[in-house]
């Protein structure tokens, strides 16, 4: 099962950030190919780990630089108020030294209160896997089979 | 509105979805269902290897449409 360790002085005021690749969809990276149409590069953000989401989520930009095309719409129920998300098929990427965490999954499209992350891993995601929160060290461990 | 088409022509077969396939994933293209599957990745490649980047509608048959809560405050809505 690869994992990844991070330790961050700014855990504290940010919470558990890592860097992730967003890439099109296994499929659709076919697809463009059999066509001899170029395939999107990845998009490399910053992603919250956010137990308090229900699923995957990105940033409303996300989508676009990948230039892809929705599967979906879903209603989301936010302290603001009640909205529609447009709901995206793709890979997300997480490197780790012993092995490539690649999650592929349907992610909401959102508009985040944050200016410094552009998407959320949520619970449909962690559900596969490990997440240990060690606060005394300032350190955030997450593993995926 | 995205996939406008697409969730008008579930909306106007959804009794007959449910009927037949409720808990099942519809694959819709415009007007037209293209197929119901057992799970949503089947559905999802489906409609990829057809219609490749363009726009079609997964969804899933049920009574309740899911919805999505964002309990940390990290989300807003519209503009």
């Amino acid at each position: 099962m690869p994992s990844i360790t991070l330790s961050s002085p700014n855990i504290l005021p940010e919470g558990p950030i890592i860097e992730v690749q967003f890439l099109v969809s296994a499929s659709l990276e076919a697809n463009l190919r059999q066509q001899n149409k170029q395939v999107p590069n990845p998009v490399t953000v910053r992603v919250l780990i956010d137990t308090g989401c229900g699923i995957c989520s990105v940033s409303e930009e996300i989508p676009k630089q990948l230039g892809i095309e929705p599967i979906g719409v879903t209603t989301i129920f936010t302290a603001a108020g009640e909205g529609q998300a447009s709901v995206y098929f793709m890979r997300m990427r997480i490197t780790t030294p012993n092995g490539i965490i690649t999650w592929e999954g349907k992610f909401n499209s959102v508009i985040l209160t944050r200016q410094n992350i552009s998407g959320l891993i949520g619970r449909d995601l962690l559900q596969h896997g490990n997440f240990l929160y060690l606060g005394n060290s300032s350190q955030f461990v997450l593993s995926l089979l | 509105m995205v996939l406008e088409k697409e969730l008008e022509t579930y909306k106007n077969n959804k009794e007959r979805l449910l009927k037949e396939a409720n808990g099942k994933y519809v694959l819709i293209k415009d007007i037209e269902i293209i197929g119901v599957f057992e799970s949503e990745n089947d559905a999802i490649n489906m409609g990829t290897k057809k219609f490749g980047n363009s726009p079609f509608l997964v969804k899933k048959i049920s009574e309740v449409d899911e919805t999505q809560t964002y309990w940390s405050g990290l989300v807003t809505i519209g503009r």
